[in-house]
């Protein structure tokens, strides 16, 4: 009965220590497939939309340039040149407007962009090109449309860097969350661990104590006692015969 | 050969030439300086040191239109124009009317209000005033 309450209490101890170990593994996965989950959706989904904007906003500024080109140097061919970047600004637009898994917000915010895009180009070939056959007789109103579409190219441009910088951001954000997510995670695997380690050790310790160190004192105790009766009865027994 | 003895002589002819520069009555100064001159034409300023409002008005072509740019604009007539072109591409400013005559460019500065514009000689029509170039 003795000897199965301390194997009880030892292999209490070991289930202790193997049953944190499991929780600690098992809060490892569950929190693996997480960060597998949000990586996933990190590289297809926040990386290239942060691209594709990126890309979007260096095709918009090279169709610029090919406007102003256009324009300045009187060149027909910038003109065309000048439409297709502006096609590589849409496309880069749509296609990230298109990708799985993109907030709606961030999706609405793409697609506006696009439209403004595709807006704003088709006006550019207008009036830039009325510009490049007036070959710097222009009318006051091609002037004026000049104008309203340089501050309308401004407000795209701008709009475009800021929409690239948000998806950026975005990204950082994740890459960041991810980070902590991380930390945290390696924290409460070693604070699961440490704590199991912890119960089981008191476990174990009170189980040595109490079953094996107590009995052994009580009967060293027990024997200590009885030799000490023994003596004490032999010295006795020796007055005795000496009185004799 | 030909061409070579005409660039020469419209070259000769703008060292040579003198530029009257003539505004509308409304301008209340009666000189302004060469800076002023060349702010005004390079469409960078659009007052005088007086507060009076002014528009720059072109001739199209010339020896009196090349001596004006040579001397108080520092750009060639091609330069110019691709600097309005510039200001008018991004918004900043507009293509100042040019004329093919100096009969033309008095009528316009003799009708509109602040105009200012340069002659090969002083007008024999009236309507403008003469500005002096400090």
């Amino acid at each position: 009965m003795k000897t199965s309450g301390i194997a009880a209490k030892v292999w209490l101890s070991i289930g202790i220590f193997a049953a944190g170990y499991l929780i600690s593994i098992a809060t490892g996965q569950v929190q693996g497939y997480a960060t597998e989950r949000r990586l996933r959706t990190t590289a297809e989904t926040l990386f290239p939309v942060a691209q594709r904007t990126q890309d979007a906003s260096e095709s918009f500024l090279r169709m610029a340039r090919n406007f102003n080109d256009a324009v300045m140097l009187e060149d027909e061919s910038a003109l065309d040149r000048a439409g297709q970047e502006a096609s590589t600004t849409v496309q880069s637009l749509r296609a990230s407007a298109a990708l799985p898994g993109i907030a709606a917000e961030r999706q609405q915010a793409v697609q506006r962009m696009a439209k403004a895009m595709e807006q704003v180009a088709a006006a550019g070939r207008s009036t830039y090109g009325g510009m490049l056959r007036a070959k710097g007789n222009m009318t006051p109103e091609l002037q004026r449309q000049s104008r309203d579409l340089a501050s309308q190219m401004e407000v795209a441009k701008t709009g475009l860097q800021a929409l690239a910088n948000d998806t950026a951001k975005d990204l950082q954000n994740e890459l960041q969350a991810l980070e902590r997510s991380s930390g945290w995670q390696r924290g409460l695997n070693l604070t699961v661990l440490a704590l199991t380690l912890l119960i089981s050790v008191f476990f174990v310790n009170r189980t040595i104590q109490r079953s094996v160190i107590g009995p052994v004192a009580r009967v060293i105790h027990g024997v200590e006692v009885a030799v000490g009766e023994a003596s004490l009865a032999s010295e006795q027994m020796a007055s005795v015969v000496l009185q004799k | 050969m030909k061409n070579l003895l005409a660039f020469f002589l419209v070259g000769v002819s703008a060292c040579f030439a003198e530029v009257v520069i003539v505004a509308n009555p409304s301008v209340k100064a009666t000189a302004v300086s060469a800076d002023e001159l060349k702010q005004v034409f390079l469409g960078s300023k659009a007052t005088l040191g007086d507060g009076s409002a002014v528009e720059p008005v072109l001739a199209q072509s010339g020896a009196a239109h090349e001596a004006f740019l040579k001397t108080y604009v520092g750009k060639s007539d091609p330069a110019l124009r691709n600097h309005f072109k510039s200001l008018v591409f991004t918004g900043k400013g507009s293509m100042p009317k040019s004329f093919a005559t100096d009969a033309e460019i008095v009528a316009f500065v003799a009708k509109t209000k602040g105009a200012i514009g340069y002659l090969a000689a002083a007008p024999s029509a009236g309507g403008v005033k003469l500005l002096t170039v400090k």
